[in-house]
């Protein structure tokens, strides 16, 4: 029997009390980690925009330009992870507080102390995933572009592909649990491991993220300030239907042992 | 068990007065912005963001299968207080538009 979403709800709202300040702060520090990284995205670009000044031939132009392309790439790919691992982190915090313990600032930076390229891993693959999901449109850009049926070709394949990319990111959405649960585990085995908790559970689990647009819409009213309590609301709710995922496969694999066991004990 | 009032409805024997069951702060807070919210509805900007986390907070604090006192009381005015703005915003638009 499925917990209600009425009930996991509860649970988290539950959980969070006497958290939200220590919440606030942790957000706060993550938002300021992003913002800061913005500018040093740019700043990478300034020395490069200045030496093309003194450029004398074209094809130096062209290698600049490369190189400053490349380094772009660089710098944001280091935010992109940067931004991944505090995420894990605040992860991390969410299954502390859903399994009654307080939030701490320093568990923050649980990812960077336990195998941090693990971390990395999964964040890349669940990216390459997501890029993965978006290639049938743009094949079919390609190929179809300008005929006459193109824009219902168009509408179908952009419903195909929102229901592919659902399906891939409620498919492996445990990973990262799984990974801050034992971060001894490979980044390939959580995902699988997540893959096949979610089993006749993704539906449920769209359903449970589909049921937070009324407190999404909240946080445009308010401004953005809203934030600050409804994203641990949904964080704790997702880390408490991870724990109920994680309970339910404890049991059944114990059913299978026992019912191993038993089947022995009859054999002999 | 609770009388209307939200006191403890129970007898005591020591002659202590009976002791009122505290608000969590994310409750009055709701409440605090709830009215706030109706007040500042006619700017329709201010009202609506303190509506809103009126009702994000009273919505956030209720951890029993009830409200408490003072979050019912935010997430009514909450929601009063949001309809008043989203009321307030389309009256100026239509002033706004008329004039121009």
């Amino acid at each position: 029997m499925n917990i209600t979403f009425a009930e996991l709800k509860l649970r988290a709202r539950r959980s969070l009390v006497g958290n939200f300040g220590t919440l606030a702060g942790i957000q706060i520090a993550i938002y300021a980690a992003t913002f800061l990284m913005i500018p040093l995205l740019y700043l990478v670009l300034i020395p490069f925009i200045f030496s093309m000044a003194f450029l004398e031939s074209e094809a130096a132009a062209v290698m600049l330009i490369l190189v400053m392309g490349a380094a772009f790439l660089v710098v944001y790919c280091l935010m992109l992870a940067v931004v991944s691992i505090l995420g894990a982190g605040f992860s991390r915090i969410m299954l502390d507080i859903a399994q009654a313990e307080q939030a701490e600032f320093k568990r923050l930076l649980f990812p960077f102390k336990n195998h941090f390229l693990r971390f990395l891993g999964v964040s890349g693959l669940l990216m390459l995933l997501g890029i993965f999901s978006v290639v049938p449109g743009i094949i079919l850009d390609i190929f179809t572009a300008m005929s006459p049926g193109y824009v219902w070709m168009r509408g179908l394949v952009t419903v195909a592909q929102y229901i592919l990319m659902i399906w891939i990111m409620t498919s492996f959405s445990q990973s990262f649990n799984i990974l801050l649960d034992d971060p001894e585990k490979k980044a390939v085995q959580c995902m699988r491991e997540s893959y096949e908790m979610m089993n006749g559970n993704r539906i449920r689990l769209f359903l449970l993220q589909l049921s937070f647009i009324g407190w999404y819409l909240l946080i445009y009213l308010s401004f953005g300030i809203g934030v600050i309590w409804v994203l641990p609301y949904v964080g704790c709710t997702c880390a408490h239907f991870y724990l109920d995922l994680r309970e339910r496969r404890r049991l059944e694999t114990e059913g299978q042992i026992e019912e191993m066991e038993t089947e022995q004990w009859d054999s002999q | 068990m609770e009388d209307q009032y939200g006191y403890e409805n129970r007898v005591q024997a020591d002659g202590v007065p009976p002791v009122r069951k505290k608000d969590s702060d994310l409750a009055t807070a709701s409440m605090v912005l709830g009215i706030a919210g109706i007040v500042l509805s006619c700017s329709c900007c201010l009202g609506m963001a303190a509506s809103s986390l009126a009702l994000i907070l009273g919505l956030i604090s209720k951890t029993e299968p009830e409200f408490e006192r003072n979050a019912r009381t935010g997430v009514i005015t909450g929601a009063v207080g949001l309809a008043l703005s989203f009321a307030f915003l389309f009256l100026w638009t239509l002033i706004l538009l008329s004039q121009s």
